[in-house]
């Protein structure tokens, strides 16, 4: 019925071509609103907020009209597994304005959140060759990073419905995960703390893109078996392209990630060490806003005493000279 | 339409024959001529509705300054196929939990429809629909861009739309803040 040649209906076997001709950002503000409305509330509206001040606006109006269109996600975030071991659905809360939406993973599988950084959650899951596997995800983009380099195999059936020796397993293979953030498959760092497998001392590992495999890092020293004691003893964080973790003689040990060929070396050594006979005794490693290493310690002499000892040490390399310590007692982390 | 009363007959007779058609005749900004089925015309468009009901439609072409040629050629296309097609049980979205006012899904021709236009097209369109008042054009855009915003992180929509970012660095800060899970880059 047009004056024009009629078109063919079928789908187009090439993508549209893209064109910067238009500018996106002066649609009219109703019509902006109207597909505001079909996104969903995070992480579509979330993320269309974000986009520019026109489309701030359009979305802050939305607000206005209807409660809570726009979801407040301010972080921090709580992940909530909807069931034990591996599960495919979890609720992702905010803590200051206790909204929260269901997140399935991309890709399927049910895993189990052994991490998170940087609006990342690193998930680990049993993979249909048995081996464990590590996935980090992005629950607002729904980019998912497979890390090729596997932990290990289990040696049952991954679909049994014994959900718990999953998680123990699970949680055993991946006690502590650091990495880099905004991951891509070209370009992630991964660092675990995992469990020493027979034939295998390496507890602290790191890979990255394009590795297949685990590279050890340094020797963490004599340790007792047993997955709570390492966990207890042994931290590994990322910070600014480096991993930094720790030893069982409390040496914290750096390795930068940017070069070829990535070579740990020793920061500082942290006193006290946790003497043995101590029924509780944990370290961690945290890293401040301001690029500073901190240990956290915390020590239970006996189960009568209700208390526990904290120790902060921020490590500054200018007090060695004073003090003869690179360690100096934190009392304030510079937070709100 | 104001009747010059000079030509009054004319006129009359004029009306009733274009009245006895049953397709209008739509004019581009660039002066190309379409022609598109009067009903489908009326019934999507309430511009176009009023036009007709108000006789000010020109039988050599109704001027629509404000479109284009693609887009008109677009949007004629569209109605035409509207008033082909056969109308389906259309679903009610359950995925969209906060919307108020229930959206129609856009059937598997209407997909097709526009996901065959470029970006400038579909821009065009939008604003073509938005101007003859095509409520379920527009709907069925919109639906169209929100699927193109799916998945994506804001650098990545102004990528795909690009739109700069025109937040302060302050502001950007703020944002940061309370999306940390969307901007984190250390």
């Amino acid at each position: 019925m047009t004056t024009t040649t009629s078109r063919d209906d079928g789908p187009t076997a090439s993508p549209p071509p893209l064109s910067h001709a238009v500018d996106w950002a002066s649609v009219p503000s109703d019509i902006l609103a109207c597909v505001c409305k079909l996104l969903s509330a995070v992480p579509g509206r979330v993320c269309f907020r974000a986009v520019c001040r026109s489309w701030r606006a359009v979305a802050d109006d939305l607000t206005h009209d209807q409660r809570a269109a726009v979801a407040r996600m301010p972080p921090p975030w709580v992940v909530i597994p909807l069931e034990s071991g591996c599960c495919e659905q979890f609720t992702l809360a905010s803590v200051p304005t206790m909204q929260s939406f269901r997140w399935t993973p991309p890709g399927g599988a049910g895993m189990r959140c052994v991490g998170s950084s940087g609006g990342w959650i690193a998930g680990a899951y049993i993979g249909g060759d048995r081996k464990i596997r590590l996935s980090l995800l992005n629950p607002l983009t729904d980019a998912r990073v497979d890390v090729p380099a596997t932990l290990g195999r289990v040696w049952y059936m991954p679909k049994s419905k014994d959900s718990t020796r999953e998680e123990i397993v699970l949680c055993s293979a991946v006690q502590k995960v650091a990495f880099s953030p905004s991951p891509t498959e070209k370009n992630f760092a991964v660092a675990v703390l995992t469990y020493p497998r027979k034939g295998n001392g390496d507890v602290i590992v790191f890979t990255r893109s394009g590795c297949s495999g685990w590279c050890a890092l340094a020797d963490p020293g004599p340790f007792e078996r047993g997955g709570d004691y390492i966990r207890a003893q042994l931290d590994v964080a990322y910070h600014r392209g480096k991993f930094y973790y720790m030893s069982m003689s409390n040496t914290v040990w750096v390795v930068d990630m940017a070069v070829r060929y990535p070579k740990p070396e020793p920061l500082a050594t942290f006193q006290p060490a946790i003497p043995r006979g101590l029924l509780y005794g944990r370290h961690h490693l945290a890293v401040t806003g301001d690029g500073a290493v901190h240990v956290v310690s915390s020590s239970i002499h006996c189960l009568s005493s209700s208390g526990v000892d904290m120790l902060v040490q921020r490590y500054d390399p200018t007090s060695r000279a004073e003090q003869g310590s690179p360690w100096v007692k934190a009392t304030c982390l510079g937070g709100e | 339409m104001e009747v010059d009363k000079g030509k009054g007959e004319a006129e009359e007779t004029r009306k009733v024959a274009e009245a006895d058609r049953d397709t209008v005749t739509l004019k581009s900004s660039d002066g190309k001529l379409f022609e598109v089925s009067k009903e489908a015309a009326a019934r999507l468009s309430t511009v176009l509705a009023g036009m007709i009901a108000g006789g000010s439609i020109d039988d050599n072409g109704t001027d629509l300054k404000q479109i284009g040629s693609e887009a008109l050629e677009n949007v004629v296309d569209y109605c035409n196929k509207h008033a082909n097609s056969i109308p389906s049980a259309a679903l009610i979205s359950s995925s969209i939990s906060f919307n108020t006012a229930p959206f129609k899904e856009p059937e598997e021709w209407e997909r097709k429809f526009v996901d065959r236009l470029s970006h400038d097209a579909l821009f065009d369109l939008v604003e073509a629909a938005n101007f003859l008042g095509m409520e379920r054009l527009l709907d069925v855009t919109c639906h169209k861009i929100s699927e193109m915003m799916k998945g994506k992180s804001p650098d990545q929509i102004r990528e795909v739309f690009n739109i700069k970012n025109d937040y302060t660095k302050e502001e950007l800060e703020e944002i940061r803040q309370e999306l940390a899970w969307a901007f984190y880059d250390d």
